[in-house]
């Protein structure tokens, strides 16, 4: 029954430092934009999955010592020839988008691993900026990478498998929407350990309501 | 290595009740990814597998069914060959077309025999695997005369699931009612189709708890309890 595979990292430290805002209850999250990747995001990217905090709740690293990655390895790729960057980062199978905040930083990475006959995908995010963690950059990014799977793409199903030691993204899942599929107990190895994952997933008209209900605009 | 099999209408509480009785036991959970795990086996989107459980046929779809048939049957003998439509098939592809033009695959209907089998071949796989909550798709019929299974079925009257899907899906009443209306007959129409049975035939479980008189705990104890006789 599928593999466990990691699909937000956001650890449990809450930073001080920036803040969220509320309006009248309800959250007004922050902008965020999804472009195109360049060589000096991975090189970013590379740094925050050697940071032990963010590799921790992301996919751990290989026997060598690596971080390990979906998609791409960060160690290599940037040794990689025009080709090879144009294949990786260029793909109608696998859309890889940086995630930069309304003030240019980039701050994280989504994918979408698209399955065209199913019209399904699986979606990876990760926030690398752990200062920015807990402040709704994740929803946002989140929201984008959606608006992109189901407007842009017109895909039927969005899936994530997430961990159980990831419970900030198990609730930013279901908070958007996403719907439990299954719950596997220890199939997901990490480190040597067994955890459990949850399969969760979203399909169109469930975020189309979801949205309109987030954001308080029509849906998409 | 209990399988336990929970079936009940919308809004009657399997999924809390299958997510306690799983988190009590330690064992796997399956709800929706029976049908994510057939349609990767039928090559086909979700949503497809989906409608067959829970898509109600209304009138104008047979309506529109039926003469689609009747084109495409007048398409196939060349007997729509008239001067202002063309003079057969190949005026009416069978894709859409947005199909046509590649810009996505087709979401064609799957074939009701493939689409059992592969819903049937999911929920044995998961029976072999062992230690897993299925919740509905037909598992207790599927896995009917299995050894070392549980099937549970739950019920709960219509205007308290109305309350359930209200609060769920933040509908009004009056779209609640219509909610709970057609999916309670969509869910029997997949049972009499597929299974030849009714959902809430008692013969077909092993008990049926009653959510209106119990709360989602004492069932979930209830069905612990009843896998120990599995165990002994």
């Amino acid at each position: 029954m599928g593999c466990g595979l990691l699909s937000l990292s956001m650890p449990s430290q809450r930073p001080m430092n920036r803040m969220s805002i509320s309006v009248l209850g309800r959250t007004m999250f922050p902008d965020v934009s999804l472009v195109q990747v360049t060589r000096e995001d991975v090189q970013r990217m590379r740094g925050w999955l050697n940071d032990p905090e963010v590799n921790t709740m992301w996919y751990g690293s290989d026997d060598d010592g690596f971080p390990l990655h979906l998609g791409y390895s960060p160690h290599t790729i940037l040794e990689s020839s025009h080709d090879e960057w144009q294949a990786t980062f260029v793909s109608e199978d696998r859309k890889i988008l940086s995630v930069y905040s309304a003030d240019g930083e980039h701050i994280g990475e989504g994918q979408l691993a698209i399955e065209w006959p199913l019209m399904e995908c699986q979606l990876v995010l990760i926030v690398g900026r752990k200062d920015l963690w807990h402040h709704h950059y994740g929803t946002m990014a989140l929201i984008k990478l959606l608006d992109e799977a189901f407007s842009a793409q017109g895909l039927h199903r969005v899936w994530v498998d997430v961990p159980e030691y990831n419970e900030h993204a198990l609730r930013m899942f279901r908070h958007v929407g996403f719907v439990l599929e299954g719950h596997m107990r220890k199939t997901h190895r990490k480190d040597g350990e067994w955890y459990d994952y949850y399969a969760m997933g979203l399909l169109v008209d469930e975020y189309s309501r979801r949205r309109a209900r987030l954001m308080g605009t029509t849906a998409v | 290595m209990p399988v336990i099999t929970i079936n009940g209408p919308i809004g009657c509480g399997s999924v809390t009740v299958g997510q306690m009785v799983s988190h009590d036991l330690d064992i796997s959970f399956v709800d929706r990814l029976v049908f994510t795990q057939a349609a990767r086996m039928v090559g086909s989107p979700v949503g497809v597998l989906i409608d067959k459980e829970q898509r109600v046929v209304r009138f104008r779809d047979r309506l529109g069914r039926f003469v689609q048939t009747m084109l495409e049957r007048s398409a196939v003998a060349g007997v729509s060959g008239e001067p202002y439509f063309g003079r057969g098939i190949e005026t009416l592809p069978p894709e859409t077309f947005a199909e046509l033009s590649g810009e996505r695959p087709s979401t064609s209907e799957v074939d009701d025999k493939v689409f059992l089998e592969a819903t049937t071949r999911v929920v044995h796989d998961l029976y072999n695997n062992g230690d897993v909550v299925i919740i509905g798709r037909g598992a207790n019929v599927i896995l009917a005369n299995t050894p070392g299974v549980v099937h549970v079925g739950l019920l709960a009257p219509t205007v308290m699931r109305v309350e359930t899907m209200m609060q769920r899906e933040h509908l009004d009443r009056d779209e609640a009612e219509v909610y709970v209306r057609e999916l309670d007959e969509a869910w029997a129409t997949y049972f009499r189709k597929f299974f030849k049975t009714s959902p809430t035939d008692p013969a077909r479980y092993h008990m049926m708890l009653n959510m209106e008189k119990l709360t989602a705990k004492t069932a979930a104890a209830a069905i612990v309890h009843a896998c120990g006789d599995l165990e002994s």
